[in-house]
């Protein structure tokens, strides 16, 4: 009898261990995909309202997706102009602030593009942003999009 | 009897405890991976719901903006009213309440450094109060008068340099020098059509980016609020110096108003309806302070005017601007000539760029003063004539303006044109930026 | 010793494996391995079981509450970001293509005003992201600044202030329970008409002097107003054009000056007024509630010149309507119960004769079919039938052996619920059936004995209908020895009370006096009631009745509506207010509207008074234009509860017109959706949307009259020929302006992503979608967009979004290239495909579909 009961622990054990490994692994991958979208939503979003209209160039770096990097002057808290750039290298996010190289603020990026809806009103600019990370077992299941609509207010 | 008991059969002697072991190291595991779980839930939570409040606070301070922006075209005089004054509810006084319980409060201020932009400061604050953002935008009037010598038509400026701390505007042509060499380096030349000569002859739009535009969209004629200096010039019955009225009907067309010996400090304005001005040299020489304004006719100095006065005058914070024409990569001539003027200004003109540079308390001196105010002629133009006469504050023609006396000199007064009194605002967005969220003490 | 032995050492100690006591010294090693003993019992095993489950359901119940917390604050965010995007969308927009709402609705799922939306023109979208499906609705007002500058909205018929606040909300359902969230921000107008011109005057009272509180609105633009100060000065600014303004004060009648027109820059002072004081006086009166059948006389016995033992009840109709008491002979609806004390209830089986019994008239039960009382002979109504036991005896007298506490009830013979009940005491005990409390007897009822329901509070009058009742037998009986015939369906008798509408709301139509509420006997006074006619209305929630009545001429009057009777039903709450034309004169025969209730119709002075819907309600005034010479205004939100009133709902309506034209991209093909605005002045006083066949209106309501400028608002890059016309608007006319053209408006691409093939998955991570006329090198990226592209040949774009979809506005009218790149990813390597669609032609409001795969 004791080594029935023993013998379905040894069955259940191990996979009530890897459930819960898995499940403690999705749930942080959810919630690092989550900050990193609201977070580089919000810090972009923040930086481009504040942007001379004039000065917004979108390209991307070489050998990485279209349109994936935008350079622009923003206007500081001081008034005076800034250099900003956010690009995306690899599946990473990057910050450059005053023309020198740039600071990883989010990784797990798979696709992110500033498009305007048309070329000819450049008051208003579309970003789209997905976050992805695999988690167990090569499948990749936290996914993130978000999109937001800034107008470019100088 | 037996006393030690049979070996238990089979197994190996630690399998209790192995399965015990297992139980406490996946417990263990899940202790220590509950706390780590659960402050990553408890800090999204916390900060998706900062995020919500935030966002929710910066639309309240955009909406902010957008009412200061609709209370100051309320009407003409709000804007006149901000410069100086307060306008009720816009001052950092009163804390509107969204329906949705955020706040937010408003600040219309004038800016120090230009009479024509006026800031507004807009706070927003959630329903809790915890996230606050600010925006600071900037408001400029196109319709205000910022130039030193604007006209209709044609300008000549030859000879010596006539026009120091603020731009030159013509709706026609802008003639500066006879040749490349000695062509006036300074101010700013803003022509709808040529700049002659450094603009080569070229009927296309044209500029070096820093001291002349050919065939450039001027900004809008300022659009004077006659009305105002009639009724002003009517109220306020007889010059001083020669008896005959501010409010002028009786100097006929083609004859003029002359002033001789005139000292005026008053500021009422005076407003010729028919006749010309002319400021003649006799009598001890002339000093007018206000408007002067010939309505159809022109403005023109005889002799040398007699400008009498002499006094220290206030550097306009951006005159600098003005000086950025480089001949080529080695001339500093126009920089130079102004840090003579401004010793604390930056080293070059590209500098003071970059840096947004504004010159504060600065003051020159200048003798020979004629005219400190604003100057309208409707016709002909102004300025030709003697020497030795300087005005300061701004000239608009409504025909040509020659400017080409030896030692004639205007003086741009950036607070002269912000006293121009203009019909209507055309209110257009500056700049607009967030700055450090701090609500307003007091509030 | 390890942990893990000394746990099995003790877990062993408890399975009471002890090894024996006293062991002899000699055999130190042996006691020792006997007492580590190898395996694993089974209450080792039981206790570790516990152990892990109870470790593991815990578990299970904080993962569940991680996976929320987790999902909610996604769903938060996202919801942040969608509605962030609507709002930056709207305040992109130029003024007047920002539509305000003109019809906004509730949704129930949230406490009432909570989420009021809009339903036109903007209309909700659904928006999918995350695999959450939100919702997301706009609230589009009018607002303006009062003088306390706070901001209030204003109707949307209103001439435009210059300033829109703009709501977004995004609504979705989170585990059972729908969640929402709020952004407000506010637009202004950057061409905003400026109050250049100012009004002011002085209000004083006729024969007195200054007035305080007057309220001084210029008609035509109503939200521009003052309020006098103490020394009765007001003064206001407007925008120019021409104005007719009416003073209004509480207690005064309202004063107005002429039309006049005010100019820019232009101060009109002196615009002065002189009230008159209104007189007022005092209505008073009763109401009373009359909304079921009545009993209104018992008699047990009472022997006829035969010898026999008659006995009826007598029951009395107070109300209007006709009951139907029986549908044949033996076939009763209501019915005739008794019930003495510790007996059970006899339903008397009974003959009907007379099926219905009218309003106002009695209806009379007997056990013989001719009751004789003194010189009179009543027909009985119906008749007891002779198979009911006790025949013809029923109601017991005190001379009946075992007579006891008894009651008589009226009721309805299907469902055996009572309508009306009397009973009476005998001998100090109560009977089981009775109203409040029963009549109070000492020996019960006695013979030749009638219990007679008062006609009033404390009288009887004989010709007056038996109908007082305050639920409480004993109050509303006398005790009589036979007195009064009893009538039967062919007598008519009026009643002039009933059951007291205590709490009844009573009020009164001439904007000057409160409701009151009528006390516990029914009567209430209602004071400071101008002099003048006026409707006089009583309702208590459910019942609801009004009578016309004449105030009173002198001030300090005083009359008497006399007895309200509360007859019919209602499932209404009220709004009452006046309808004026802009020089104040009342309008009559004006239809007045409010969704879910009947209409009303303004009178003589232009007085209404509207049965709404309890809740939120707006009200209408000239619904539909049906007096097409006036515009048709909307109040404000009012609340308003059941049989409650709301007061002052007053409308001023101006003359108006209408303007239609049509709006198309050649002369005859129709655009749809292109907003049209009115311009009076520069200020905006109505628009409309051109509909599926081209045509607009200017707008549903009416607008003022006077000379238009109508333009179409268009997106930046279209153009309309002409841009605007100008158009008379006169009285009761539609005004046709004129056809528009409208050039490079503009049609839409859309279509879906997918990999593998095109019934293959949709790609869900973002695709970038480019439309343009250019003609892009092969294999090539995007452009670098500059300023100087911007300047140059238009391209539009957009990413697909979480479905897999994509939608992109173009101008209609060229052919176009459509560029897609899609990502993939080998770790951190890109590789970019693009994929074309060249040649694609998009007309003017067409769509056109394309879709790709990788």
């Amino acid at each position: 009898m004791v080594v029935g009961v023993m013998g379905v622990i040894m069955m259940a054990a191990p996979q009530t261990f890897t459930k819960v490994y898995r499940f403690v692994q999705l749930l942080t991958a959810r919630v690092e995909i989550q900050k990193n979208a609201r977070g580089a939503l919000a810090n972009i979003n923040r930086d481009l309202r504040q942007a001379q209209g004039d000065t917004i160039v979108i390209d991307s770096l070489p050998n990485q997706p279209p349109h994936s990097r935008i350079t622009f002057f923003k206007y500081s808290s001081a008034g005076v102009p800034v250099l900003m750039s956010y690009y995306q290298q690899g599946n990473q996010l990057f910050q450059a602030r005053g023309g020198v190289s740039g600071k990883m603020i989010a990784n797990n990026l798979r696709y992110i593009a500033f498009t305007y809806p048309r070329t000819d009103d450049d008051t208003i600019l579309s970003i789209s942003i997905t976050f992805e990370k695999s988690t167990y077992e090569g499948g990749t299941k936290a996914l993130q999009m978000a999109v937001e609509k800034v107008r470019i207010m100088n | 009897m037996n006393r030690y008991p049979a070996p238990f059969p089979g197994g190996s002697p630690r399998r209790g405890q192995m399965a015990i072991a297992m139980v406490i190291s996946i417990l263990l595991f899940l202790m220590m991976m509950f706390p780590i779980m659960n402050l990553f839930v408890q800090n999204e939570g916390k900060w998706s719901v900062k995020e919500k409040k935030a966002t929710a606070a910066f639309h309240l301070a955009e909406a902010g903006v957008d009412r200061a922006r609709w209370k100051l075209m309320e009407n003409t005089d709000m804007w006149t009213i901000a410069s100086t004054g307060t306008i009720a509810g816009y001052h950092f006084d009163i804390v509107y309440k969204a329906e949705d319980g955020g706040t937010y409060a408003i600040n219309i201020s004038s800016d120090p450094s230009d009479a024509d932009k006026r800031i507004v400061e807009s706070v927003g604050r959630d329903k809790t109060g915890t996230q606050t953002r600010r925006i600071r935008a900037v408001l400029i009037n196109d319709n205000a008068a910022d130039f030193a010598t604007r006209a209709v038509g044609l300008v000549t400026n030859t000879g010596n340099e006539h026009v120091e701390w603020g731009p030159v505007y013509s709706g026609t042509s802008i003639k500066t020098g006879p040749n490349i060499n000695n062509a006036n380096t300074f101010p700013r030349m803003f022509s709808a059509g040529h700049v002659d000569p450094q603009d080569g002859g070229s009927t296309v739009a044209s500029t070096d980016d820093r001291s002349w535009w050919s065939y450039y969209a001027l900004p809008p004629e300022p659009k004077i609020k006659f009305a105002y200096y009639i009724s002003s010039a009517q109220n306020s019955g007889n010059s001083p110096c020669d008896g005959k009225p501010y409010y002028d009907t009786t100097t006929p067309v083609g004859t003029a108003r002359t002033f001789a010996g005139c000292t005026d400090t008053s500021g009422k304005p005076y407003y010729i309806v028919n006749g010309d001005i002319e400021f003649a040299s006799q009598g001890g020489g002339n000093y007018i302070v206000g408007t002067v304004i010939a309505a159809s006719g022109r403005i023109y100095v005889s002799g040398n005017g007699g400008g009498s006065h002499s006094g220290d005058y206030r550097l306009p914070p951006e005159a600098w601007k003005e000086y950025g024409y480089k001949k080529d990569a080695a001339d500093t001539s126009a920089w130079d000539h102004y840090k003579t003027f401004d010793t604390d200004a930056p080293a070059t003109w590209d500098a003071a760029v970059a840096s947004n540079y504004v010159a504060t308390n600065h003051t020159y001196h200048l003798t020979n003063v004629l005219v400190h105010g604003f100057l309208y002629a409707g016709g002909g133009q102004g300025l030709s004539g003697g020497g030795n006469g300087n005005i300061v504050g701004a000239l608009f023609s409504k025909q040509a303006a020659a400017m080409g006396t030896s030692t004639m000199c205007l003086y741009y007064d950036d607070q002269v044109t912000a006293g121009i009194v203009v019909e209507g605002v055309n209110i257009r967005l500056f700049s607009w930026y967030e700055v450090r969220p701090e609500w307003p003490s007091g509030l | 010793m390890s942990a893990l032995e000394s746990l099995s050492r003790m877990l062993s100690g408890i399975a009471g494996r002890r090894p024996e006591g006293n062991l002899p010294a000699a055999l130190p090693a042996a006691p020792a391995p006997a007492r580590r003993r190898p395996g694993v019992t089974l209450t080792e095993l039981m206790v570790a079981m516990v152990i892990m489950s109870v470790g593991i359901l815990g578990m299970v119940g904080a993962f569940k509450f991680f996976n929320v917390g987790i999902q909610s604050a996604k769903t938060r965010s996202l919801a942040n970001n969608i509605a962030q995007e609507r709002i930056e969308f709207l305040k992109n927009k130029s003024y007047y293509r920002v539509l305000v709402t003109t019809q906004p609705v509730s949704d129930p799922n949230f406490a009432v005003g909570e989420m009021v939306y809009d339903l036109a023109p903007n209309g909700q979208e659904s928006v999918n992201v995350g695999g959450i499906t939100f919702i997301r609705r706009v609230l589009i007002r009018k607002v303006n600044e009062d003088s306390d500058k706070k901001l209030v909205p204003l109707s949307w018929d209103e001439p435009d202030s210059g300033l829109k606040e703009i709501k977004v909300y995004v609504v979705w359902k989170e585990r059972g329970e729908w969640r929402k969230l709020e952004v407000r921000n506010l637009r202004e107008n950057p061409n905003r008409v400026n109050l250049s011109a100012s009004i002011s005057g002085n209000v004083s009272e006729s024969g007195g002097g200054a007035l305080e509180g007057v309220v001084v609105r210029a008609q035509e633009n109503p939200s521009k107003y003052a309020e006098t100060d103490p020394l009765g000065n007001y003064s206001f600014t407007i925008e120019p054009g021409t104005y007719t303004l009416m003073a209004t004060m509480d207690g005064f009648f309202t004063g107005t000056r002429p039309s006049f027109g005010v100019v820019s820059a232009q101060t009109v002072p002196s615009q002065n007024f002189t009230l008159t004081r209104m007189h007022h006086g005092t209505i008073t009166g009763t109401a009373w509630v009359n909304d079921h059948l009545l009993v209104s006389q018992v008699v047990g016995s009472s022997v006829n010149s035969e010898g026999f033992s008659q006995e009826w009840v007598e029951v009395y109709n107070p109300t209007t309507w006709t009951w139907t008491m029986a549908t044949g002979l033996n076939s009763g609806v209501v019915g005739l119960a008794y019930e003495m004390r510790n007996r059970a209830m006899e339903v008397i089986p009974l003959n009907y004769s007379t099926l219905t019994v009218d309003p106002q008239h009695y209806y009379l039960f007997a056990n013989t079919g001719t009751v004789r009382a003194g010189n009179f002979n009543r027909q009985a109504d119906a008749v007891y039938s002779n198979s009911a036991a006790d025949y013809p005896n029923i109601i017991k007298t005190n001379t009946d052996p075992g007579n006891d506490a008894a009651g008589v009830a009226i009721g309805w013979l299907a469902t055996l619920t009572g309508i009306d009940e009397v009973g009476w005491e005998t001998g100090g005990q109560n009977p089981p059936l009775y109203k409040g409390t029963p009549i109070e007897q000492d020996i019960g009822l006695e013979l030749n004995e009638q219990f007679v329901r008062k006609t009033s509070p404390g009288t009887l009058m004989p010709g007056v209908g038996r109908a007082y009742n305050t639920n409480n037998n004993d109050n509303d009986y006398f005790v009589l020895s036979l007195t009064y015939p009893p009538k039967n369906s062919a007598n008519h008798e009026n009643a002039v009370s009933g059951t007291p509408a205590y709490g009844a709301v009573v009020f009164a139509d001439d904007n000057l006096s409160s409701p009151v509420t009528a006390n516990s006997a029914g009567s209430f006074s209602l004071t400071n009631v101008s002099t003048g006619s006026w409707t006089v209305y009583a309702s208590s929630g459910l019942n609801f009745s009004s009578v016309a009545y004449y105030g009173g001429t002198a001030n300090g009057f005083s009359s008497s509506t006399g007895n309200l009777f509360l007859t019919s039903s209602t499932v209404y709450g009220y709004a009452t207010g006046r309808v004026t034309d802009v020089n104040g004169a009342g309008l009559p025969n004006i239809k007045v509207f409010s969704a879910g209730s009947p209409q009303a119709t303004t009178n003589a002075s232009g007085r209404y008074t509207l049965p709404v819907q309890a809740g939120l309600v707006t009200v209408i005034a000239n619904y539909r234009n049906q007096s097409p010479s006036y515009v048709e205004i909307t109040s404000l939100d009012l609340t308003v509860g059941l049989g409650e009133v709301a007061k002052d709902v007053d409308f001023s309506l101006y003359y108006g017109g209408k303007i239609r034209g049509k709006v198309t991209t050649n002369g005859t093909d129709p655009l749809p959706n292109i907003p049209v605005v009115g311009l009076k002045n520069g200020i905006e006083q109505g628009s409309g949307i051109s509909g599926t066949d081209g045509y607009f209106t200017i707008s549903g309501s009416g607008v003022s009259t006077g000379t238009y400028v109508v333009m179409p608002q268009l997106e930046a890059g279209e153009s309309a020929s002409p841009s605007s016309t100008a158009v008379e608007v006169v009285a009761g006319q539609v005004a046709f302006s004129s056809t528009f053209t409208v050039s490079g408006a503009f049609g839409s691409v859309s279509g879906s992503v997918h990999t593998g093939s095109l019934a293959g998955p949709v790609i869900t991570t973002g695709v970038l979608i480019y439309v343009t006329t250019a003609v892009l090198p092969p294999n090539s990226g995007p452009p670098t967009i500059t300023a100087a592209l911007r300047a140059g040949i238009v391209y539009y774009a957009a990413s697909t979004n979480a479905l897999g979809n994509f939608s992109i506005p173009v101008k209609g009218g060229y052919s176009y290239n459509v560029y897609a790149w899609y990502t993939s990813w080998r770790g951190s390597t890109p590789t970019t495909t693009r994929k074309d669609s060249t040649g694609l032609s998009v007309a003017a409001a067409e769509a056109k579909t394309v879709n790709f795969f990788w």
